[in-house]
């Protein structure tokens, strides 16, 4: 496998923006066992390295390919990005978001271009 | 929400300036500062790709309690920042004490290296910023990741056929 285990699950702890103890906890499991798979001391269980992934947003999606191209596991691109700005903005009082286009104000007011 | 989630581009400036991470600005604020008509709450930052730079960065973003965005929870979600932990991903998209904060290392293929060449330098209060040029952003545009990107996109290929068509 072109992919580890170990690399696998480290990458998508860390692009879900989780610690090892956080992830532990969404997935019911000590934070040494995801400190051991991710340090490749032991080789979880397919099983096993699907719930660990599936606690981290991502899912693992693996497809048969012809004897020399074989398509590793990947972490599949579950992760949403931020997007809208909307239910931020929905979230502020009224003031407040008076307050962002005064502070938006105040900062093109100031720069200057310089070449 | 807290206040102090508030967009605050003077304050997020200081910040970087203060903590001498390498960047070009790059979305909302770059496109405004070419003159789109749009503007967003939303900051875009895309740094230098040295050992260094995402040291002082992880500090940077320690500084002002960057946390994670997501549409389910804007107020944020908790999450390691350390030089090893940024360099794991190519985008976050963070909520800080001066805002929405979306820090790109590379985007439509182009880093910091590609675009620094050719930004544009602005001063605001001491500091200096390099922002995209428009010709960039245009291209940064070229996929739209929010729905917001969208309307900008026109708006920075528009500004561009201007530009190109008015000699200066």
């Amino acid at each position: 496998m072109a992919t580890s285990s170990a690399s696998l699950l480290r990458d998508a702890r860390l692009r879900a923006g989780l610690s090892q103890r956080a992830l532990a906890e969404r997935a019911h499991t000590a934070q040494s066992v995801v400190a051991r798979v991710e340090g490749g001391q032991v080789s979880p269980s397919w099983d096993t390295l699907e719930r660990l992934l599936a606690a981290t947003g991502f899912e693992l999606d693996a497809r048969l390919g012809s004897a020399g191209a074989v398509e590793a596991p990947a972490a599949a691109a579950a992760a949403p990005p931020g997007g809208s700005d909307i239910p931020r903005v929905l979230s502020l009082d009224p003031a407040l978001r008076l307050q962002e286009l005064r502070n938006a104000d105040r900062f093109f007011s100031s720069v200057r271009r310089v070449s | 929400m807290s206040p102090a989630a508030v967009f605050h581009p003077e304050r997020l400036v200081a910040v970087l300036g203060r903590f001498k991470v390498s960047y070009v600005f790059a979305g909302s604020i770059a496109a405004r500062l070419h003159g789109s008509p749009l503007i967003t709450a939303v900051a875009e930052i895309i740094p230098a790709l040295t050992p260094q730079n995402f040291e002082v960065l992880a500090n940077a973003l320690t500084h002002l309690a960057a946390r994670r965005y997501a549409e389910t929870a804007p107020e944020g979600v908790e999450f390691e920042i350390s030089a090893d932990s940024l360099a794991g991903a190519s985008e976050w998209d963070l909520i800080t004490s001066c805002g929405r904060l979306r820090v790109a290392f590379r985007v439509a293929g182009a880093g910091y290296a590609e675009l620094a060449p050719n930004a544009v330098r602005f001063a605001i209060h001491g500091d200096e910023i390099a922002v995209a040029s428009l010709a960039d952003l245009v291209r940064l545009h070229e996929a739209p990741r929010a729905d917001d990107d969208a309307a900008q996109a026109a708006a920075l290929r528009a500004l561009l056929a201007r530009q190109q068509a008015v000699p200066r």
